[in-house]
């Protein structure tokens, strides 16, 4: 339970907000009209990232923590970007998810960092990188969820555009990244 | 010595029972740069360059000194005395064994692992209870102490 419960606190830590914004970001151009599309979008994420956690957490770091806090930024800028382009393009979709699953490798590193951390000496690592991960999962589609329920409170209920939304969302990650990016580099 | 940035405050403890030597061993891991600052600003303590190439002499008795007030173990309301042993560095983070003689393995004790506390307010610390095969692991909370049951 306790990692499931670090795992959740951790996806959903303000101090490091990074993951919300990337996932903010990746929801940005999709809406709660979408539910399969959004479904698949963070299916995605999560392949990429749990790949990456489970290999690092078993195997040892990959690249230096400064790259890969300095990757996540610029995954977070790079999909804040993409956002602006049009969701109904059928490849631009199918982009969109390969780059969605290819960031969350890099996320997954991010992970990993922490989950290491916790770890002691000599202890088994694979029920508590299960049920770590688990609790990743949960935390990002509460959050996923109550960015869904925001977008709809604005767009069917005080009639604010999906167009307007999705660039008020890739605006504000894009800016937010940016200095994400120039902090870490 | 080039510390790696770190975005976390965690710090962990491994405890466990030693029947032979008669005492519980602990080995504490906390982020060295974390433990430099720590140490500093209880004990207004100069640059100490933990387990770096002019490492202060007064360094380990400092780092016992926190340990005493930061980690602490009871056994039926009663304060055990610790000892410290030494430490290890690990890359960015040091490894610091101490123990806590106890003569019979208790069935139960109280930890107290506040290690950070006074430092930030997102610091979270584990306790990794190793006992007969099984490791349990318990967040630390805020409030002063935790139960953990060897038995």
């Amino acid at each position: 339970m306790i990692w499931l419960q670090l795992g959740f606190e951790h996806i959903l830590d303000p101090a490091g907000f990074d993951h919300m914004l990337f996932i903010l970001a990746m929801l940005a151009p999709l809406s709660y009209k979408h539910l399969k599309e959004v479904a698949l979008m963070i299916t995605a994420f999560t392949l990429g990232h749990s790949v990456t956690l489970a290999w690092v957490s078993l195997s040892g770091p990959l690249l230096d923590s400064a790259i890969v806090e300095a990757g996540i930024a610029v995954t977070i800028f790079a999909t804040a970007l993409l956002a602006l382009l049009p969701r109904t393009n059928q490849s631009i979709t199918v982009m969109r998810y390969a780059l969605v699953a290819l960031f969350g490798l890099i996320h997954g590193m991010g992970f990993s960092g922490y989950f290491t951390s916790l770890l002691g000496r000599e202890q088994s690592v694979i029920m508590p990188l299960l049920s770590f991960n688990l609790g990743v999962e949960a935390g990002q589609l509460l959050f996923a969820g109550i960015m869904l329920l925001i977008q709809w409170i604005l767009v069917s209920i005080l009639n604010v555009s999906q167009r307007s939304w999705q660039l008020y969302l890739s605006g504000g990650a894009s800016f937010v990244a940016l200095t994400l990016i120039l902090e870490r580099i | 010595m080039l510390l790696i940035p770190h975005p976390f405050y965690v710090g962990v403890a491994e405890v466990a029972y030693d029947q032979d030597d008669q005492r519980v061993e602990v080995a504490v891991k906390l982020f060295t740069d974390d433990l430099e600052r720590a140490l500093r600003e209880t004990y207004q303590a100069p640059v100490l360059n933990i387990s770096g190439m002019n490492e202060h002499e007064n360094t380990d008795s400092l780092i016992q000194k926190y340990l005493e007030r930061n980690f602490q173990l009871r056994i039926h309301n009663e304060a055990i005395p610790l000892r410290y042993l030494g430490k290890e560095a690990n890359a960015d983070a040091t490894w610091i064994y101490i123990f806590f003689p106890v003569e019979e393995e208790p069935q139960s004790a109280n930890i107290s692992f506040t290690a950070f506390f006074e430092l930030f307010a997102g610091q979270r610390n584990l306790i990794h209870l190793k006992t007969d095969e099984v490791t349990t692991s318990i967040c630390v909370p805020y409030a002063p102490s935790v139960s953990v049951a060897f038995r």
